[in-house]
């Protein structure tokens, strides 16, 4: 959210760049004693059952066994494989996965080893947390001795290693300890660990420190300490990274396309793919949009090719559907494009003229400068568009039916969520008992209800590909979605090392390597 | 002078209580649902409940009011939404940074303000005068965060003299003094020339007086007559000031603090705020508010004290 200091302070910054003339200065070199990294917001609860994000996924990963770890297959789609931790894991049958932990994994303190109790207690807990709905169809954790275990679920659900084994949600935590605490939950704390790294300190809106794990018996990691610099605001953290102050920071679109044109010395541009889906909807529901023709006139008048320009520096990709790149059910291309003369046509046909429409969006600067474009280009084909940017408080309640009667008037609106690498949860808000929630659109399908029951069930990767492709082809056809980007994670780091990613886009500052 | 004491401290205390029911009526008036924006998009039916039930937002609003203020007649600033840690902690663990930032900004802006404003007054008119007044006007005129961004381009990026992110190193003295210098530059820029010019105004005024007149006819040294009789009086105004500079600088630091990602209440606020995290909002305005209303009366008794006349009319 950018408000109206940010964007004096952020014009100020890039005027400054412009008044002096200054080029991106050398970046400073990381060695493999000491790592410094950016964090964009600082850690509030480690717990995998109530965590938040960013640097908490991170410390999870590097101080928190697991069973699995997400890894890009052949294909460059996400994927799962069995972490350092285990001698096996293992998909049965559609609803047994095996697993038999390697033994002489130790918590620090007087934890003792990892066992297959942790896994059960750490699987088995999440149930009742707020996460829980990562493990829907998680029936129980069957322990057979020290080291082996089946994890059982009621129904088969494909998901069940990208959202919920190999993710944050699928960290062990230390049984013995967690039992111990109030409410068995904790926070900045972490009751025990084991990975190759170690938190070491914390200093609130400061920064983190880990350290390399001496009793790790996995693959040791390449940096021996790492920082996480708490640096809320990123034009703050991109000067720190040009001052050479942290070797990783992710970057605005706008900083993204400047070092695409010129890099500080000694540094890289890592574009990540994210974990977003961007749309602009329409409510199949009211009165001006009802028409089909309509709405897919809207559809073609939009340039999205000038928004990603215009709003992202060019950095972004254009999206095809809502199920991000790298994720099972991704659409390479759409069945419409940018066309006016066919918007007019559409319109024409449809018997609609002196339309105007109500555009509402957060109001971050580059989603009204998407916005403007969109007046514009709806201007073009003879549809006046009234931008109305919002905070987030009414902004999140447009289209909640619990909220009030703002769904009733909603008619455009600029859309971003972020999702689980499976396309089942990309797809999950656009059900018909989402109408009304998050389902903004308004709309329902048989054929979509049928294949989103099929879609959970199926385990072969190649069907659910045409099973969620299918289903985005039949959003495309209500003519709701006018499809912009899946906004990717720009990354500047230091050319002297190699950066690891999670699904989400995360850094995994275990996998991290000298270039 | 004690009933003075006392109505100063009573309206302090008024004052704190105004703005704590004021603060907590406005973030309830916020439009949207807390526990969806601070959930965003992906928040499930049990997280939501969660936060409703933690924050209270089902109970009355008088109830929520009463329960608020009577946590705080115990001392209890409340807990974190997220991070359940001590809202009282996290004031007192950011707290000294924007303390010693303010301290350190304002004390070099007083140091170079003062005898600067003094300067001018004693040469008034002269080139040095005209400079002066121009080149505080300027520095009146440019936000902190613009000094701040500027500083860092060419001392950090440029340069690569100072260190341009945190507050330094935990019991490390001199690493945190080095990560003080542009935070506290680009900070007290603005007041240096703020105080020049209140000094020099009320210089000029002092210097008229009768006293000063017959200090001069009696022969006193120059130095002597503006060190002893007319910046003692002149400097009075500026002890008001610099007390409203407090104030003032409690939430200009925050951009400041962002820019270069130091840790401050100011900061603590913000972050908060954006997250609707509304214990720790309450509990750092009321440290803020609470640190001004101090501020106000100690100065006004200070002034008292040091100024017979206003003690003469109490």
């Amino acid at each position: 959210m950018i408000n109206r200091r940010e964007l004096l302070r952020n014009s100020a910054f890039l005027a400054a760049i412009a008044a002096l003339g200054i080029k991106p200065g050398d970046v400073l070199a990381a060695d493999t004693d000491l790592l410094k990294v950016r964090m964009e917001a600082d850690i509030q609860v480690l717990d995998p059952g109530y965590m938040i994000g960013g640097a908490e996924t991170s410390i999870q990963y590097a101080c928190l066994p697991r069973l699995a770890v997400p890894v890009k297959d052949a294909a460059g789609k996400w994927a799962w494989a069995p972490s350092d931790y285990v001698e096996k894991v293992n998909q049965d049958d559609d609803t047994h996965i095996s697993f038999t932990l390697k033994p002489g994994f130790m918590w620090n303190g007087e934890l003792g080893e990892v066992t297959a109790e942790d896994v059960k207690y750490s699987f088995e807990r999440m149930l009742k947390t707020d996460w829980a709905a990562r493990w829907p169809t998680l029936e129980k954790v069957e322990v057979k001795d020290k080291y082996n275990g089946v994890i059982v679920l009621k129904s088969p659900f494909a998901a069940t290693f990208l959202m919920g084994i190999a993710s944050e949600s699928g960290s062990v935590v230390p049984k013995a300890a967690v039992e111990k605490l109030t409410d068995q939950k904790f926070t900045t704390e972490l009751p025990g660990q084991c990975g190759p790294y170690m938190m070491v300190e914390w200093t609130p809106k400061q920064k983190i420190v880990v350290k390399a794990n001496p009793d790790w018996k996995g693959a040791k990691p390449v940096f021996q300490e790492v920082h996480f610099i708490n640096i809320e605001d990123t034009s703050a953290a991109e000067l720190a990274f040009e001052a050479g102050e942290v070797a990783i920071t992710n970057v605005l679109p706008s900083t993204a396309a400047r070092y695409l044109k010129e890099m500080p010395k000694n540094a890289k541009l890592a574009t990540q793919e994210g974990p977003y889906y961007t749309w602009i909807g329409m409510n199949t529901q009211h009165e001006k949009l009802k028409d089909i023709r309509v709405r897919k006139a809207i559809q073609r008048a939009i340039d999205v090719k000038s928004i990603l320009d215009a709003a992202y520096g060019g950095t972004a990709p254009l999206a095809h559907g809502i199920v991000p790149l790298g994720v099972t059910g991704n659409r390479s291309v759409s069945t419409y494009t940018y066309n006016p003369d066919e918007a007019r046509a559409l319109l024409a046909e449809a018997g609609v003229s002196d339309l105007t429409v109500e555009f509402k969006t957060l109001n971050e600067a580059y989603r009204v400068t998407a916005a403007q474009i969109v007046q514009a280009n709806l201007g073009d084909v003879g549809i006046k568009c009234e931008i109305i940017p919002l905070d987030s408080g009414p902004f999140w309640n447009l289209g909640l039916e619990s909220k009030g009667e703002d769904w009733k008037n909603l008619q455009l609106w600029w859309m971003r969520y972020r999702t689980s690498p499976d396309p089942s949860d990309t797809i999950q808000w656009f059900i018909k008992s989402q109408v009304g929630v998050w389902n903004w659109e308004r709309w329902s399908d048989p054929e979509y209800e049928e294949l989103w029951t099929k879609g959970l069930a199926e385990t072969d990767t190649a069907k659910r590909e045409q099973l969620y492709i299918r289903m985005q082809e039949i959003m495309e056809d209500t003519g709701a979605y006018v499809w912009i980007t899946h906004d990717p994670l720009n990354y500047a780091h230091s050319d002297k090392i190699v950066p690891g990613y999670d699904t989400g886009g995360e850094i995994l500052i275990e996998t991290f390597k000298t270039a | 002078m004690l009933v003075y004491a006392i109505q100063r401290i009573g309206l302090s205390i008024l004052i704190l209580i105004t703005s704590m029911v004021m603060l907590f009526t406005a973030l309830r008036m916020i439009p949207g649902d807390p526990a969806t924006i601070m959930l965003g998009s992906r928040a499930t039916a049990a997280m939501r409940a969660r936060i409703t039930e933690q924050l209270g937002l089902d109970d009355p609003v008088l109830v929520q009011l009463g329960t608020f203020f009577g946590r705080i007649l115990q001392g209890n600033l409340g807990t974190d939404m997220w991070s359940q840690r001590p809202v009282s902690q996290m004031v007192l663990e950011n707290l000294p940074y924007t303390l010693v930032l303010i301290g350190v900004g304002l004390g070099w802006a007083a140091l170079i303000g003062i005898p600067l404003g003094c300067y001018s007054a004693i040469r008034r008119n002269s080139l040095i005068d005209r400079l002066t007044g121009v080149i505080s006007v300027g520095t009146i005129s440019i936000p902190s965060f613009v000094v701040a961004i500027y500083m860092i381009l060419l001392f950090a990026i440029i340069l690569g003299w100072l260190p341009v992110i945190g507050a330094g190193d935990v019991g490390d003295r001199g690493d945190q003094a080095l990560h003080l210098i542009m935070p506290g530059f680009a900070l007290g820029l603005g007041w240096v020339g703020y105080l020049s010019r209140i000094v020099r105004a009320s210089m000029l005024e002092v210097m008229g007086d009768n006293h000063i007149r017959t200090a001069r006819a009696f022969g006193l040294p120059e130095f002597r007559i503006i060190k002893s009789y007319a910046l003692r009086i002149a400097i009075l105004p500026t002890i008001t000031l610099l007390a409203v500079a407090i104030g003032g600088l409690l939430s200009s630091a925050v951009f400041v603090e962002a820019i270069f990602a130091r840790p401050g209440i100011g900061k603590l606020i913000v972050d908060a705020a954006n997250m609707r995290n509304f214990p720790v909002v309450q509990g750092g305005v009321l440290t803020t508010v609470a640190l001004f209303a101090l501020t106000m009366p100690v100065a006004d008794l200070l002034v008292a004290w040091l100024d017979p006349r206003v003690r003469a009319t109490l």
